[in-house]
């Protein structure tokens, strides 16, 4: 088996080369040569020719002449020493950037350099390297780090120990790769940094990536390089539509999608199925659906790009692909006639002229405007989709596709639809890269590879508005003006959670101290707001610190409670609290009352339809990190609960118009007075209520409140307990001290006296209502009494209101 | 030591790896000029209208339509096939400029370690006298 140490043998001399006379120093060698030669042939020509001009200098013609040919033995040189170079440099690039599928084994010129710098330790070798720094810098290493390696008492690899793939180039990213698996010192480096081995080697993809990318753009005469341009005479080969020309368009793109089109699966599988739809004899238009953002534009682009440079399907080759303009089109006719007449113009030119691919962004929208002209498009369209000289590549949103677009029947179908799906997080953290040493460049700035990560799953999880890649590169452009403003030099993913927080208020990335604090101390934080209710309190605690932890599946919401018990026991108050502790106020709280969605019509009101925007995806949409409360939810119509059924699952839900809505960030509490009979009479029997939670839940399934797979999607059910009166007492003192700060915000103090205070709580005592009587005692004799004393001034401002049993006659007071 | 390992792999490079990967470069250029001048594309489509701009024909017969449809068409043929074959006749001759050179650098290519030491020779005696 070959070995590192044979394969690296072969690159010796060309490696020495380089370490005795750098690339640039050649490339100075033949510029300076070249230079010398031609100042030298003209002076020696200028001597010879014209002796009389320069006869003082006439005895110096020798002396020029050498200067000349020392010059161009010099350039020829210079020439002849970087052919031999670059022989070794550019070894294997093709297959390296994907260009060659032939098999070519061995190492690569830059594992030479590496790896001859310190044969015996291969490690040393690697992080010493100028490559190898880079990539520990943007594993997110600090040069201690790495000083810490290098002192470090370690078994030493060699050249000797590597043995090489038979069939593929050992490059950079596998001598990195062969590190961390077998150099137990240099895992420990990593494990010891917080940097797990997935972003490392995302890091040594980044930068290896590119640099691979750097040499192919440095080969010029590479046949990828050289079929750059389009041919000369293609325009002349084909016909021209000079209508079609009028109204065109340059593609405009972020060009962020270039990096992911050129080395994804993901984006050559959608090129190889647009190409394959428009080489088809037949039915040869395509409708690519995606929404805004997810890199359509750029797909064409590269459609584009691999026609002209020969690289498409052959009967693609040098077509002409026209973005039209319909913005500028449609503005220029003002009336149905002279419109249509100029789009048939434009299509029978474009027909004739054949080898034309026309592209439609928005269709839907097109189709609208030309509609409020009086022209249908389709209808237009309709004769040309059969030419085979002409294609066509429509544009749409999804909701667009199913609002607009489906309604068509006939004119959709004569279309190839392809589905533009949004990037996963890999690809979108390739997506970034680019853009983040764009960043780098002009914020002096470095992005760790665990901050992108970071980004995208921070865009994918917490900002609900938009879709991926585009919402990840706004968020990445988002943090490199904030550590900017802030004069932060390195990104981490720890700022980037930091910045993610800020904006969201919902706790993202690795939990802080404080954050650690409450999460632990979850149950007492509730049981401030919340009497009683241990084990309530304790399933809704748990379930938030798995959802927080991230052991939870990310695709749904944080949490999702099904609240079960007779009125007045606090279940409202619980999802008040978990919006005041969780989300940091009681604002952050939104509430639909379920009972209004128990018509026919509830679900049109509810996710909307056609132009009506529902109540549910505009309360998300405003409000995407709450906690969603839904009371009565044993109300709702059966079509709402199906809603809801995908909202649990997967955590988002489609509205009327077709838009995928984000509930992930939201703690959806539903509660229902279902089964409050049974409670009571199990409460009566003193029986332990939580054993016999299966047969409350079945009981309800069976009254056919609740279907079990809507219960089953709940994280937990919770049954709330009726109240004793020892918490009715505790709720009395809670709801005591909350009128005593309403008091003291209007410039009185309240006291009420021990005795007082017990008879208010045995009269509002209420098993069958809870704590709502409570609260009415409260209101009708304290509130009541303390308002009489204000509006008859016999307490003035920064005086005490004293209220005991003496203030209240027999009757008022009478359980 | 080192300089002879260095010099010594140089010269079995520049005599042997060398010249196929020239053919390589040589190869990918004469494929470029072709490219660009669309050489291919242009023969195919020699006689065709030129930008494809034809005169359809009435639905009724008449000998003047017919007289505008062939003049036209032939004219537009004519000057398709004109334009056509000066493109094809720049790329031909850039291609034969890129295999003249090819073998211009490939004779180069095998003289150049003595024209090194030729013009060195050369240019310190010049220096020298």
């Amino acid at each position: 088996m070959q070995t590192l140490h044979t394969s690296i043998e072969s690159f010796k001399p060309a490696v020495r080369l380089e370490q005795l006379v750098s690339r640039r120093l050649l490339a100075f060698v033949r510029t300076g040569g070249l230079v010398v030669c031609v100042v030298g042939g003209l002076a020696t020509a200028g001597l010879y020719f014209a002796p009389a001009v320069f006869a003082d200098y006439y005895m110096y013609r020798s002396v020029a002449a050498g200067v000349a040919l020392l010059g161009l033995a010099a350039w020829v040189d210079g020439l002849l020493a970087t052919a031999y170079y670059n022989s070794y440099y550019f070894k294997g690039l093709n297959s390296l950037v994907g260009l060659s599928d032939t098999p070519i084994a061995g190492a690569t010129y830059d594992v030479a350099k590496v790896a001859l710098q310190n044969p015996q330790d291969l490690g040393e070798a690697f992080v010493s390297s100028r490559w190898g720094q880079k990539v520990l810098l943007r594993a997110g290493l600090s040069p201690e780090q790495i000083d810490t390696y290098r002192s470090a008492k370690r078994q030493p690899i060699t050249t000797a120990m590597v043995p090489l793939p038979p069939d593929e180039l050992f490059s950079l990213i596998g001598l990195g790769r062969y590190l961390l698996s077998h150099d137990a010192a240099f895992a420990a480096m990593l494990h010891d940094s917080g940097v797990v081995p997935e972003h490392f080697l995302g890091s040594l993809r980044w930068v290896i990536g590119d640099y691979h990318q750097t040499k192919r753009r440095a080969r010029w005469w590479s046949r990828d390089n050289l079929s750059q341009h389009t041919g000369l005479g293609t325009e002349l080969s084909h016909g021209v539509a000079y209508e079609l020309q009028r109204y065109a368009k340059n593609i405009n793109t972020t060009a962020v999608f270039s990096t992911l089109v050129r080395d994804s699966s993901f984006a050559a599988e959608k090129i190889t199925a647009i190409e394959a739809v428009l080489a088809r004899s037949q039915a040869s238009n395509v409708l690519l659906i995606g929404e805004a953002g997810v890199g359509k534009t750029d797909l064409l682009i590269e459609v584009k790009r691999r026609m002209q440079t020969g690289q498409a399907l052959a009967s693609l080759v040098n077509q002409h692909l026209v973005v039209l303009d319909t913005a500028r089109l449609l503005a220029t006719y003002a009336d149905k006639q002279s419109l249509e007449t100029a789009i048939l113009t434009l299509l029978n030119q474009a027909a004739q002229a054949g080898h034309t691919i026309i592209v439609i962004e928005h269709i839907s929208t097109v189709i609208k405007e030309a509609q409020a002209l009086g022209v249908f498009l389709p209808e237009l369209l309709d004769e040309y989709l059969a030419y085979p000289s002409l294609h066509f590549i429509l544009t749409d949103t999804p909701a667009a596709y199913h609002t607009t677009l489906q309604p068509l029947g006939g004119f959709v179908r004569r279309f190839a639809e392809i589905l533009i799906d949004t990037p996963d997080n890999s690809a979108t953290v390739r997506v970034l890269q680019p853009i983040a040493k764009r960043e780098e460049v002009s914020r002096a700035l470095v992005f760790t590879y665990g901050s992108l990560v970071a980004v995208a799953e921070s865009a994918d999880r917490y900002i609900t508005q938009g879709v991926m890649p585009d919402k990840a590169v706004t968020l990445l452009l988002q943090v490199a003006t904030a550590a900017q403003t802030q004069g932060i030099q390195a990104v981490t993913a720890d700022l980037v959670y930091r910045i993610v927080s800020d904006q969201t208020g919902v706790p993202a990335g690795p939990i802080q101290a404080g954050e650690r604090d409450l999460l632990l101390n979850l149950e007492d934080r509730l049981h401030q707001y919340v009497v009683g209710q241990h084990t309530a309190i304790d399933a809704i605690a748990s379930t938030l610190r798995r959802a927080r932890a991230g052991i939870q599946a990310n695709d749904k919401p944080l949490g999702a409670f099904l609240f079960l018990g007779p009125t007045g026991v606090g279940k409202t108050e619980t999802a008040k609290a978990l919006a005041t502790v969780f989300f940091g106020g009681e604002g952050n709280l939104q509430r639909l009352d379920m009972s209004e969605y128990s018509g026919t019509d509830s679900l049109a009101r509810l996710i909307g339809s056609g132009d009506s925007a529902g109540s549910l995806p505009t309360l998300l949409r405003e409000h995407p990190y709450c906690v969603l409360l839904l009371d009565e939810f044993e109300k709702a119509h059966q079509s709402v609960h199906d809603v809801f059924l995908q909202i649990l699952d997967e955590g988002r839900c489609t509205d009327g118009r077709g838009q995928t809505v984000n509930a992930r960030n939201t703690i959806i509490i539903a509660t229902s007075n279902a089964g409050s009979r049974l409670i009571a009479a199990t409460v009566d029997s003193r029986r332990n209520l939580q054993e016999l939670n299966h047969s409350i839940i079945d009981n309800i399934i069976a009254e056919g409140l609740f279907r079990p797979e809507l219960i089953n999607r709940f994280s937990s059910t919770i049954i709330f307990e009726p109240l004793t009166i020892e918490q009715q007492g505790q709720v009395a003192g809670l709801l005591l001290r909350e009128l005593q700060t309403r008091i003291k915000n209007k410039g009185y103090d309240l006291v009420v006296g021990e005795e007082l205070l017990q008879l208010l709580v045995q009269k509002g005592y209420d098993p069958t209502f809870g704590a709502r009587p409570m609260q009415r005692v409260m209101q009708n004799l304290l509130e009541e009494r303390v308002a009489t004393k204000i509006i008859t001034g016999s307490v003035n401002k920064g005086d005490t209101i004293s209220l005991t049993k003496e203030d209240f006659t027999a009757e008022e007071l009478e359980v | 030591m080192f300089f002879v390992s260095i010099i010594s792999d140089y010269f079995i490079w520049h005599y042997t790896r060398a010249w196929f990967e020239m053919w390589g470069v040589w190869r990918n250029l004469l494929w470029a000029v072709a490219h660009f001048f669309s050489i291919k594309e242009l023969l195919a489509s020699l006689f065709s209208p030129f930008k494809r701009m034809t005169e359809a024909r009435d639905q009724t017969f008449s000998f003047e339509d017919l007289a505008e449809y062939v003049i036209i068409n032939g004219l537009s043929r004519l000057i398709g096939a004109l334009v056509r074959s000066v493109i094809i006749l720049c790329g031909c001759i850039a291609l034969t400029i890129t295999i003249v050179g090819g073998f211009a650098v490939y004779l180069f290519w095998m003289l150049a370690p003595m024209l090194v030491i030729g013009l060195i020779g050369a240019g310190v005696s010049l220096l020298l006298i």
